[in-house]
């Protein structure tokens, strides 16, 4: 009998996964599931309907870390002022995913776990080194961001988990951070090529760990770890992120869909990944770009 | 209710198992009932409020806003559940015993509409705009306000203008007995 559970708490929530099938499925904000359910793509036996879970709905900045509660909405973290401060970058890309009103009910919980290629927060979370806090009856897991997601609207979530947190190290006070994202339709479309970049550094000159994301392009958040790496303890200049640009343009596979051909997003990834570092390195600040 | 109506979700809602919700719909308290996978939209255009327009279904050109608990939300990928204790304004809900508000009125001394499909939710989107801000608005505050409201008549610079105009006349009086102002194109056209 299909039904709807509307639980209450974390706890009610992980008994009801744990005692669902593979057909019950959670639904936040519901702007992802009600789409597949309306596509026809989707066709649960039992919904978990989580918006009454309100222990998951907050933003902790603390001293090294900044915690998401797995079911704030896109549009609260937009608006809130500590995340603003500690991640200027993660708050400014936020406000550019889709309208307000998709915003003010899709979560970033909701958002992770749909795990869609053409979407900026994962990318945004990946640059930033985020990890995601699952949880079950079974016990607690704590997984990079990049391991979790794992492919086309795929994620390494067990039928009995819940996302319930996402955990940001706090970046250090130099470090620079830069998402820019590339739309080749309207204001309010998913990215057709985004990149966040984060560019570790120390007060001297030479840049500490560099992590570069494109989103809109690959499965997952595409990033080449063998590339930035060679940066670290380098002197950042516009040759280097000019090579980092090409490597990513000639490494990345893209594909084709209606926001751009594939020839036309490699091209874009190598032109953006270059602007980004170079956002990062010149701007005066932090935050998240439309292009 | 129209054949487009019962298509709108009616049978996903058959497939997806049965929810209520108890919600106060224009200040009105309403049950209802039905699939709880269904989107509000059928819900609502069935209570007769056909301000509520379902155009893309996919939550991008506006014309199925509403407010839920003064927040707007499209309601064409709100599930049925989610009304459930909530508070829910339509166009409809913007006019007081018979009197269109100030901020429709300007709407029509603005010309800010032509075939007037997307302007329900226009309206809602910018009276929840006004609801959260004092005083004079910014070009910049109405486009982030306004954001993800397609109207393909192209009237976005006269919604602009009449929710400005609505802004900047609010610190001059109170709200509700303020007239509305012509717009430049409408000049010594008499308000309604």
């Amino acid at each position: 009998m299909p039904r709807l559970l509307r639980p209450e708490t974390l706890s009610e929530t992980l008994r009801a996964l744990a005692d669902g099938g593979d057909d019950t499925k959670l639904v936040a904000g519901g702007t992802a599931v009600m789409l597949m359910m309306r596509a026809g793509l989707l066709f649960p036996e039992q919904l978990v309907a989580l918006e009454h879970v309100r222990e998951l709905d907050y933003v902790a900045v603390e001293h090294d870390t900044v915690r998401l509660g797995a079911l704030t909405s896109l549009r609260e973290l937009e608006r809130s002022a500590p995340l603003a401060a500690a991640l200027p970058t993660l708050a400014g890309a936020v406000a550019l995913v889709a309208n307000h009103r998709v915003r003010g009910r899709a979560t970033i919980g909701g958002c992770l776990c749909e795990a869609d290629y053409a979407s900026d927060p994962p990318a945004v979370l990946a640059s930033l080194g985020a990890r995601v806090r699952l949880k079950s009856l079974r016990g607690e897991r704590e997984v990079p961001l990049t391991e979790f997601l794992v492919g086309y609207y795929e994620t390494v979530l067990a039928d009995d988990e819940l996302l319930t947190e996402v955990v940001i190290p706090r970046p250090p006070r130099a470090a620079r951070t830069t998402y820019l994202k590339y739309m080749s339709r309207s204001m309010e479309d998913r990215p057709c090529i985004g990149v966040a970049a984060y560019v570790g550094r120390d007060d001297s000159s030479r840049v500490g760990q560099v992590r570069v994301a494109v989103a809109g392009a690959t499965a997952t958040p595409f990033m080449l770890a063998e590339v930035t790496s060679m940066l670290d303890g380098a002197l950042l200049e516009v040759d280097g992120c000019r090579a980092v640009g090409e490597a990513y343009q000639q490494a990345i596979e893209p594909l084709s869909d209606v926001r751009g051909s594939a020839a036309y997003k490699r091209r874009v990834t190598g032109r953006l990944v270059t602007r980004a570092l170079e956002a990062a390195l010149s701007s005066p600040r932090n935050g998240a770009f439309r292009l | 209710m129209t054949g487009a109506d019962q298509a709108i979700g009616g049978d996903l809602g058959q497939r997806a198992g049965q929810a209520t919700a108890s919600c106060v719909v224009n200040g009105v308290e309403t049950v209802l009932e039905g699939g709880l996978a269904e989107p509000a939209t059928g819900f609502l255009r069935r209570l007769g409020l056909y301000g509520v327009r379902e155009t893309c279904s996919l939550g991008v050109c506006g014309t199925c806003t509403i407010l839920l608990d003064g927040e707007p939300v499209s309601a064409c990928i709100l599930p049925l559940y989610a009304l459930d204790g909530r508070e829910v304004r339509t166009v409809e809900g913007l006019e007081s015993e018979g009197q269109l508000s100030t901020l429709q009125r300007q709407f029509i001394c603005s010309q800010a509409f032509q075939c007037s499909f997307c302007t329900p939710g226009f309206l809602l989107s910018a009276q929840a705009l006004l609801d959260a801000t004092e005083g004079p608005l910014t070009d910049e505050q109405v486009v982030e306000g306004l954001q993800g409201h397609l109207c393909r008549c192209g009237c976005y610079e006269s919604v602009k203008e009449a929710v400005r105009a609505v802004a900047a006349r609010r610190q001059e009086s109170d709200a509700d007995g303020a007239q509305p102002t012509t717009g430049p194109q409408d000049a010594g056209r008499a308000a309604p």
